[in-house]
């Protein structure tokens, strides 16, 4: 089975981020290569820049060429439902007093979007493995640094409640053996699930710094909040070892000459993307435009 | 008859010496039963902390773990009852009167 190469587009908001992901997937479909592009941001531009309309499933836009917009909100619902199911299968004697109709409330909860992306990102890795290139348009900075940060914050957890669920462990032995004669005592269903959690977000965490399999890009333009934001993304990035491969200027017509790169890593490269002379919309307009600026599939190509 | 009561005898002290066996195994786990209470619910705190208003872990490992965690909610609303008194539950822990 192979995989597909991961490239994340994700920058301050207005940037161009969805333009970029959109010339990206242009750019490696031409060179015969299957590339899906999937729109993490709830603002879904990818519709109107594709000119097609977009779903949940991969929408054919282009010859080898797909995009697929991810709906957050049903995402949430749907894993908000299988956790609500799950609580009512372990309580189930609370339906003899119809009471298990309060769990409903689970689907309202909270502070999962971060979760949402990655359970779909995960999904569509999972999905696509006949897929040369997976192009990720990402939200705006402080969701995508939200899930990035996803898997380090949640193994710093699991690690400590690990940790904890061994002593009760260790404790609950001690009191089988002595009391029971080792007659009581079963294997810990916590702790099995959250073994599973840690090897999901360590495997996920190795994904995002596997340089060899994952490209991050970073789009940003000449305003001063984008440039410091764009810093400020670099350095929380690198913070978790993950690496941003190319910084692309987006409306820069002096192909960054003059321009001041400090507090700009070495490691990554910088790629100048001047203002289109017409709008960019249809894979017709964006392959133009690719044309008459040179910009061939080697600047986002990595294979 | 002393065959019946030798066997007599003899349940007397097998009965006598399991009681005694069972005393002292539950006298030998009296420290270690509370100890593992408490991190059962320090445990069940830190991962549904957000019910009693404490920092919890991201969302997902708490509503991940929750369907497993029956016991140790009913342990940590136990400990409502006895939270205002932590030195007398401690004494008794301990047997001191």
């Amino acid at each position: 089975m192979k995989t597909p190469r991961i490239l994340f587009f994700m920058g301050k908001g207005g940037t161009g981020k969805s333009t970029m992901s959109a010339l990206a997937g242009v750019s490696l479909a031409r060179e015969n290569k299957k590339v899906l592009v999937v729109s993490l941001d709830a603002a879904h531009n990818l519709s109107d820049i594709f000119q097609a309309k977009l779903s949940n499933r991969a929408n054919k836009v282009d010859e080898n060429l797909f995009a697929r917009e991810v709906d957050q909100e049903t995402i949430i619902r749907s894993y908000l439902n299988t956790t609500r199911d799950a609580l009512k299968r372990s309580y189930a004697y609370l339906s003899a007093f119809n009471l298990d109709g309060y769990f409903d409330i689970l689907k309202h909860s909270p502070g999962l979007e971060e979760y949402a992306l990655v359970m779909a990102f995960q999904s569509i890795i999972e999905k696509n493995s006949d897929v040369d290139c997976l192009i990720f348009d990402m939200p705006p900075t402080a969701l995508s640094l939200k899930f990035f940060n996803l898997p380090f914050l949640s193994r710093q957890w699991i690690n400590h409640l690990k940790t904890l669920r061994e002593k009760i462990n260790e404790k609950k032995k001690i009191v089988s053996r002595i009391k029971l004669a080792g007659k009581d005592y079963t294997k810990d269903k916590i702790l099995g699930r959250i073994d599973r959690m840690n090897e999901q977000y360590l495997s996920l965490e190795k994904s995002f710094q596997n340089s060899d399999t994952t490209d991050l890009f970073v789009v940003l333009n000449n305003n001063p909040l984008a440039v410091t934001e764009t810093r400020r993304i670099i350095a929380d990035l690198e913070a978790k070892k993950i690496f941003i491969k190319q910084i692309l200027w987006n409306r820069e017509m002096g192909k960054g000459k003059g321009k001041d790169l400090s507090g700009f890593p070495d490691y990554a490269a910088h790629l100048y993307f001047p203002e289109a002379r017409f709008d960019l919309f249809g894979t017709g307009a964006l392959g133009r435009y690719l044309d008459e600026n040179g910009i061939g599939s080697e600047a986002f190509s990595f294979i | 008859m002393i065959k019946m009561t030798l066997s007599r005898l003899w349940r007397f002290f097998i009965s006598l010496w399991e009681t005694a066996d069972q005393v002292a195994r539950e006298k030998a786990v009296s420290a270690v039963e509370p100890e593992l209470e408490e991190l059962e619910h320090i445990f069940a705190l830190l991962v549904q902390g957000s019910f009693v208003g404490i920092p919890s872990p991201p969302m997902q490992i708490s509503l991940d773990l929750l369907p497993l965690m029956e016991k140790e909610i009913i342990l940590m609303t136990d400990k409502m009852d006895t939270a205002n008194e932590p030195l007398s539950h401690l004494f008794s822990v301990f047997d001191i009167s």
